[in-house]
């Protein structure tokens, strides 16, 4: 239940809203419960006054059939506004919510990232975001809205006769609180599943699409809808569990709520406030114990809706409180060298170092390539100074101020990193650009698409031509030309290149490495390709975490 | 939403409701049992209330129907339990039909198809869409038959009483039927709408998730945010706009029950003053049947009401149907069977005039020809977006082709896919390896394959030299992005489980890309070891990896003046 205090709070930006929508409900519950009871009492006081005929003239019939016309309308009414209003309230907490969930994520390096897998995340930010709506809109409204109405039905029982009013109000309370109590107990595991079969699933279902045609060619298929369809199994397995939960706490109430009626009018038929036989007052305690029950109709549900919010609240905390462990200092970028003394890392749970004692300085201005074997240690020298990971042990410095003191936006406005697999975002074309150098205009964007080799993608729908999923697919090679476009772009003083060039022809790779390695940049260049050295000031040869020539 | 395409959903929906006929009776059964017992309830309720105030009988000779009120009320209780399970087993049915329909049609189209759409939009469809449909089978679709049939008994019981309450509540019903059909129009449109936002934010959110790093290089976290909140902003507005269609219509048929229970209490209580006196056919009117009347008002609107409710399960069903049933209606080529290579042939290669195309028929390559015998090795080169991958695509059966492409004379289009994806073995330039382990990936739909082939497979890869990296060995997990692995290592797993499959033709997609120069020469020198028998293509732009081919072919792109 504690999960659910940090989004309580949540509410607050949202409370206007919100109290309109609880007082919308209040006045539905009322004016629903008044319907029914003043219909009832008319009836039996018209009928038992209507057999005398002296009484039937003073029967005055204006003031309760004017009520239960009027009642009728506000219940319609105000039910509308009830349900549009704290919808929508509801909806845009949500947003906020994704929003606040997107923005925590962010910064989480690998590291911190620890095993959350993107189908995972996904459904976090999907499911269990959506999930949350119930909080407010099947539990804290309709449950504060439930309390007001009964407090309102026992004081209007109470003027006729207390005793009777203190055992409705206490039935009624005990089966608002108990019951969503005890099926939540029940539900709760059912719930967990069902929670972790979705993810099952869909995990199953992105590894079939992510997949597919290697799993054709190697005869996976078969395997994984196997696993596909174990995983729709326990998923629907959970679901009958929950069905079974919420079919015997419908059942119950119903039940609890008809017998509770027979129990009243048996009680009442004796008399009421002393009044025996209690004539047409009988019908006001039967029908006011009848319409009260549907301020229990949100408790059917509420036990579902509590596991549901919480275990989606419980999955979203970790990432919503999950320290970044990227911390950075406020400093702004100073010129000089930026160097490395005796750094040492490991990638966590491997008994390996990565890196081992690396001592290294990138004048500005200078041209360095790596070199060395794959899984030498080359991209993670790359990925200790774009702060993806942190050094375990060691020295980094721009000059005498330590790296990690840099302020975030000095960092990546002079620092560019050029990926060894380029992430192209499903967007248009000049989003993808722009990314480097906000603010650039369509023809320095065009100028650095060309200078890579890439003036075809201009032709047709030119920069707003839409790439990655759902546009164009890029080929490896035109990907990475977008990734070197963007260093083009980027207006940094530092850049560092993985791989940039492979799977680049001869003669793009040979234009596009003269452009920059010509610029006033400091680069560090990392490859294992023998083109562009020759333009290269020095070239550092790494093997197994350790520089070994070039130093 | 069109009127026809409504009709073909909804043909659609009902048809995939007939494997579960038996759950669908039973849910009936049910569902009428608990009308019955609303009805006796009310009966014996109002009963007891005219014995009570008007009779002024005494509680203690009253036992037995208060004891029958109890009875009812739990036999209310139980149906309803009954029916609300035997009701989620029509849509579980349906739904793994669904789902498997859906895969199936996948796997028919191939990658090549299922490539132009979002990872997340079939997520999407296969996961929430499918889910969405279950309410259509378990509410809408058993609600859809009660709702006629309790008002119906309602009336029946309640004309030869009294007419006017009869005229009441027969009066209004149509009403609200029409106020219904006129507001659910809208509503499977507002919700198609509804499901394309939640498609577009899901693959929004997966592909800047996936680049995350990039975002971050680019300290582009404010404005990705702010896309995303758009996008989640559109999804809150086309939300809201499905639920006030669905508040509307429930208010609709609210606001009748509540006035027809207006017009009963009025209409009673009138008469009971002497003020009105028809309806009763001359019987009069007791406290009896305007107690009957009020409760069954309520009972008489509850299951339109339900349906109105539900009305909504059907407009999101027919929204989810829609993107489901089009696919599942997309137009496959012919299931190829006529031509069939024995298991072990050795395989040869003739293309000619050979153009790859997309699957909607967009050309990606220049015309290309060339032969190549069994046994034999051929390189394709050139720059990078040619089309040298897309012609290994059409060779493995996955892009369409103009022109001609044979393996032993017969055309790849007329080989089941199926039966010719046993015949080769590809490395592709993205490998994607499944969630898992190294061994996982490499036993990939082979569990057969035994150690000493692992062993051997492994060195010719050279991924022996990373598995000694990994305390787990060949347990090493792999996870999403292939992460736990370098680029490099993951290139050589994939390799090697390229080179485990026992196959006569060997298409590889740069295989060295991302290797260094040395392990570039080891891998090439166990893969010309491993190839030998193998009729070879092979894509690079490696000078090395192209030395010692019989024939190497260059690719050159289509110049925009080509289209």
């Amino acid at each position: 239940m504690n999960d659910l205090k940090p989004f309580l709070a949540l509410f607050r930006p949202h409370w206007r809203m919100m109290g309109l929508g609880i007082l919308l409900a209040i006045v539905t519950l009322c004016a629903s419960i008044g319907l029914l009871s003043l219909s009832g009492w008319f009836l039996a006081a018209s009928a038992s006054a209507g057999l005398v005929v002296a009484t039937r003239g003073q029967f005055n019939y204006m003031y309760p059939s004017g009520g239960v016309r009027g009642l009728s309308i506000l219940r319609t009414a105000a039910r509308w506004a009830e349900r549009v209003v704290s919808h929508d309230a509801t909806f845009r907490l949500l947003t906020d919510l994704r929003d606040r969930f997107f923005r925590a994520l962010a910064p989480l390096t690998p590291a911190d990232r620890g095993d959350l897998r993107d189908g995972d995340l996904l459904n976090r930010m999907v499911a269990d975001v959506d999930t949350l709506d119930h909080l407010y809109l099947r539990l804290v409204s309709p449950l504060m809205a439930a309390i007001v109405a009964i407090a309102a039905v026992g004081i209007l029982v109470s003027l006729f006769d207390p005793a009777l009013a203190g055992l409705l109000v206490a039935i009624l309370l005990a089966l608002l609180v108990v019951l969503p109590l005890i099926f939540y107990r029940l539900g709760r595991r059912p719930g967990r599943q069902l929670g972790e079969s979705t993810r099952g699933l869909r995990q199953q279902l992105v590894d079939f699409i992510g997949a597919q045609t290697e799993l054709a060619v190697y005869g996976g298929t078969r395997d994984q809808r196997r696993r596909i369809v174990e995983a729709e199994q326990a998923l629907i397995g959970a679901q009958v569990s929950l069905t079974r939960v919420t079919a015997t706490s419908q059942a119950l109430l119903q039940l609890l709520n008809g017998w509770t009626l027979v129990l009243m009018l048996y009680l009442a038929a004796d008399q009421i406030g002393g009044l025996t036989p209690p004539g047409p007052l009988l019908a006001l305690i039967a029908f006011v114990t009848l319409a009260s029950f549907e301020a229990l109709v949100p408790v059917a549900g509420a036990f579902q809706h509590l596991s549901h919010t919480i275990n989606a609240a419980g999955r979203l905390r970790p990432v919503l409180e999950q320290p970044s462990t990227l911390c950075f200092g406020d400093q702004p970028w100073q010129s000089g060298p930026i160097t490395l003394r005796g750094i040492n890392f490991a990638y966590p749970g491997s008994p390996l170092p990565a890196l081992e004692g690396i001592n290294l300085t990138l004048a500005p201005g200078e041209k360095v390539a790596l070199v060395g074997k794959t899984g030498c240690g080359k991209s993670s020298l790359l990925s200790l100074l774009s702060r993806e990971w942190q050094p375990d042990s060691g020295t980094l410095a721009l000059g005498d101020l330590p790296w990690f003191q840099l302020s975030e936006s000095a960092l990546r406005g002079e620092v560019c990193l050029v990926e060894q697999r380029v992430h192209v975002f499903s967007g248009t074309l000049r989003e993808n650009l722009l990314l480097a150098r906000p603010g650039a205009d369509d023809r320095q964007l065009s100028e650095a698409l060309s200078a890579v080799g890439l003036d075809g993608l201009l032709e047709r729908q030119g920069l707003d031509q839409w790439l990655g999923e759902g546009g164009r697919q890029l080929s490896g090679g035109e990907a990475r030309r977008i990734g070197l476009a963007r260093a083009l772009l980027h207006p940094g003083s530092v850049l560092l290149m993985d791989e940039p060039t492979e799977g680049l022809d001869d003669d793009t790779e040979r234009r596009v490495l003269a452009r920059l390695l010509t610029d006033r940049r400091s680069v560090l260049y990392v490859t294992h390709k023998g083109a562009g050295l020759e333009r290269m000031d020095r070239v550092v040869q790494m093997e197994q975490g350790r520089i070994v020539a070039g130093q | 939403m069109d009127k026809a395409l409504q009709r073909h959903l909804t043909r659609w929906l009902r048809n995939a409701a007939k494997p579960a006929r038996g759950w669908l009776m039973l849910t009936l059964g049910c569902g009428l049992a608990a009308g019955l017992a609303i009805i006796g309830q009310a009966w014996v309720l109002a009963e007891l209330l005219h014995q009570l105030i008007i009779e002024e009988v005494a509680r203690e000779q009253l036992t037995q129907p208060f004891l029958l009120l109890a009875a009812l009320i739990a036999v209310k209780s139980l149906a309803l339990a009954g029916r609300e399970r035997f009701s989620f087993n029509i849509g579980a049915l349906v739904r793994q039909n669904t789902r498997a329909a859906i895969l199936d049609k996948m796997e028919r189209l191939g990658s090549a198809y299922t490539g132009s759409r979002a990872q997340g939009a079939w997520t999407t469809m296969l996961l929430e869409q499918t889910e969405q449909i279950q309410e259509f089978f378990a509410k809408y679709l058993p609600q859809m038959m009660l709702a006629g049939m309790i008002p119906l008994l309602i009336l029946v019981l309640l004309f030869p009483i009294n007419w006017v309450a009869g005229l009441i509540l027969l009066g209004t019903a149509p009403l609200t039927v029409l106020f219904m059909a006129i507001i659910g129009m809208g509503a499977a449109d507002a919700n198609k709408r509804n499901f394309q936002a939640l498609g577009r934010l899901s693959g929004i959110f997966l592909d800047r998730l996936r680049g995350i790093s990039t975002v971050r290089q680019f300290a582009a976290v404010d404005a990705q945010a702010r896309s995303l909140h758009q996008a989640s902003d559109e999804f809150r507005q086309r939300t809201m706009e499905v639920l006030r269609l669905a508040f509307l219509s429930s208010a609709v048929l609210e606001f009748f029950a509540a006035i027809s229970i207006a017009l009963v209490a009025v209409y009673f209580g009138f008469s009971y003053l002497g003020h009105l006196d028809f309806g009763h056919y001359g019987t009069g009117i007791t406290l009896f049947t305007g107690f009957l009347v009020l409760l069954l008002a309520p009972e008489f609107y509850q299951p339109l009401r339900d349906l109105g409710a539900f009305y909504h399960a059907k407009a999101q069903a027919l929204g989810a149907a829609e993107s489901i049933v089009e696919f599942l209606e997309q137009p496959e080529p012919e299931a190829a069977t006529q031509g069939v290579l024995t298991r072990r042939e050795p395989i040869a290669l003739r293309a000619e005039a050979l153009v790859v195309t997309a699957a909607d028929g967009t050309p990606l390559t220049r015309p290309v020809s060339f032969t190549l015998a069994s046994g034999r090795k051929l390189g394709l080169v050139g720059p990078s977006g040619a089309g040298k991958s897309s012609i290994l695509k059409a060779l493995m059966g996955l892009l369409p082709y103009q022109g001609s492409l044979t393996v032993n004379g017969t055309e790849v289009r007329e080989l089941a896919r199926d039966h010719w994806m046993g015949h080769y073995s590809w490395l592709g330039q993205n490998p994607a390896l499944v969630h898992g382990s190294v061994r996982d990936n490499l036993l990939l739909g082979h569990p057969e394959i035994t150690g000493e082939q692992l062993t051997h497979a492994c060195a010719l890869a050279h991924l022996d030299e990373a598995l000694a990296l990994f305390p787990a060995g060949l347990d090493h997990r792999v996870g999403d992005r292939n992460s736990g692995l370098s680029v490099g290592q993951a290139q050589r797993l994939a390799l090697a489980r390229a080179l485990l499959k026992d196959a006569p033709l060997l298409l590889l997609d740069e295989p060295t890309a991302s290797l260094d120069h040395r392990s570039e020469t080891l891998v090439m020198d166990g893969l010309r070891q491993h190839w030998r028998q193998k009729s070879v293509v092979l894509v690079s732009h490696r000078r090395q990896a192209l030395e010692e081919l019989d024939q190497v072919l260059e690719i050159l792109p289509r110049e925009a003046d080509h289209e």
